[in-house]
């Protein structure tokens, strides 16, 4: 069933809490209120004068996909893509040859990424071009491997949602040349203490112009640049 | 002259030229002058002139100069569109009101469907595919959407061709090019052939920073898409 965006933004302030980083599973997310169970009794009738369709059991499947925020996305394969048409913020998820994980990279700047499973930055130029069966190397001759598949990563309603919830008209502004300066806040911050720190990410996020889906990426690959901190 | 009509359309126009021409001592008097073109009025009745020879006989109820070439004639309360340079009627006289949107003429009729005149291009839009209604408020956009029940497709405004776009549930004024959104509430950009134009609408959202703005000024709605087409402003 294709959700109607109103009751999504809706149940989306009913149902989630604005960002949050979670210690023990160390992920930044947009976690689900306690005490959910006594919410659709209470919503039902709302939801119903927007969308009738709209039943428990689609109440149950956007709280599941609302905890799965990182895999919640359209996948859009295609063979070949220009960096120049790619936007910061933008997530490539590339199959390796020789590899079962894929690696998925934000974009942060011209050229330049971020690989979200790592926290590692990688620069490819300007012109670069990722071509299926293509080599992937970086700018400094650092090979990653040859490129099996590519596709695009598009936030998915519940992203665009919470978006507008949580961050604002975030699209009412240009998207930021880079994206490199949340990343280093991030980072900088380490764990953070605090929400001030939190409702800080989100404002950046609306003045760079950047969607949940982009910012809660960037946030978690910086996770893994605090655990490097952490041994040292 | 040669008019496009019904049998009693034409049996009044032949008895009122008769009558006009019996008359020929009335003079006729000057009642405006729009476009180079003179309305003038003889007795009761309304004709043209143009660099003082007379091209409409005064034989009609009213006469509205639409744009250099082309007017509209009332007779006993049927419409019709002439074109003086061609010394013809382009249409029937199937119609019974006007209304003035924009640069066009729409020209109803009470069991038919309404004819579109586009005063810009000085083109007719027969309204072949019985569209319910037409995109009047904007006449720079490349195409011009048309709407029959819930669905959406396309008229180039230069040629009059008419695209017909696959379950599309909102269509937008833009310069260029044609945006539709689908059932599921995405937005896509259309090519001609009905395909969906990927790179293109990219490439176009790549160019406005990030984020583009489609508006449809008749339904008042105003959406904000990212490169998928997806709708932010939820």
């Amino acid at each position: 069933m294709v959700a109607n965006n109103t009751v999504i933004k809706k149940l989306i302030k009913e149902c989630c809490r604005s960002l949050s980083y979670n210690d023990e599973e160390r992920q930044f997310t947009f976690p689900l209120n306690p005490c959910i169970g006594h919410i659709w009794d209470r919503v039902k009738k709302d939801i119903k004068s927007i969308d009738i369709d709209f039943h428990l059991n689609d109440f149950n499947q956007l709280l599941n996909r609302l905890c799965d925020l990182h895999n919640q996305c359209l996948r859009i394969e295609t063979k070949r893509i220009a960096d120049v048409l790619i936007l910061p913020g933008e997530i490539l998820e590339l199959f390796l040859v020789d590899s079962s994980t894929p690696i998925r990279l934000v974009k942060m700047k011209r050229g330049q990424y971020l690989n979200v499973n790592t926290g590692q930055g990688y620069s490819f130029g300007e012109k670069h071009e990722f071509i299926n069966n293509n080599r992937l190397e970086t700018s400094e001759g650092y090979f990653l491997g040859s490129i099996k598949s590519i596709a695009l990563l598009s936030p998915s309603c519940e992203h665009i949602a919470l978006s507008k919830v949580y961050i604002g008209d975030y699209y009412r502004n240009k998207i930021s040349d880079s994206l490199w300066p949340i990343f280093e806040m991030v980072v900088n911050d380490a764990n953070p203490k605090c929400n001030t720190r939190l409702s800080e990410y989100l404002l950046m996020a609306r003045k760079m112009g950047i969607n949940s889906f982009s910012l809660l990426n960037i946030l978690n690959a910086s996770i893994h640049v605090w655990r490097l901190k952490e041994v040292k | 002259m040669e008019v496009k009509g019904g049998e009693i359309i034409q049996d009044i126009i032949n008895h009122r030229l008769k009558y006009d021409s019996e008359i020929f001592f009335v003079d006729t008097f000057s009642v405006s002058t729009e476009f180079n073109m003179t309305i003038i009025k003889k007795k009761q009745y309304y004709g043209v002139s143009l660099n003082s020879e007379i091209v409409i006989p005064p034989i009609y109820d009213e006469i509205v100069v639409l744009t250099h070439s082309t007017v509209a004639i009332k007779i006993k309360n049927r419409i019709s569109l002439y074109n003086i340079y061609r010394k013809k009627t382009i249409t029937d006289f199937s119609y019974n009101s006007m209304e003035h949107i924009g640069s066009y003429w729409k020209l109803n009729n009470d069991s038919g469907p309404f004819l579109i005149f586009d005063t810009i291009r000085e083109k007719l839009f027969k309204n072949k595919g019985g569209y319910d209604e037409y995109n009047l408020r904007c006449d720079h956009t490349e195409y011009c959407w048309v709407r029959r029940g819930r669905f959406f497709d396309f008229i180039h405004r230069g040629t009059g061709e008419s695209f017909s776009l696959p379950g599309i549930v909102m269509a937008y004024d833009t310069e260029a090019g044609m945006f539709g959104k689908n059932e599921n509430g995405t937005i896509s950009l259309f090519e001609e052939s009905g395909i969906e134009n990927v790179i293109r609408l990219r490439q176009m959202v790549c160019e406005a920073g990030g984020y583009l703005t489609l508006t449809n000024y008749t339904y008042n709605i105003q959406h904000v898409i990212d490169v998928y087409g997806n709708i932010l402003n939820i």
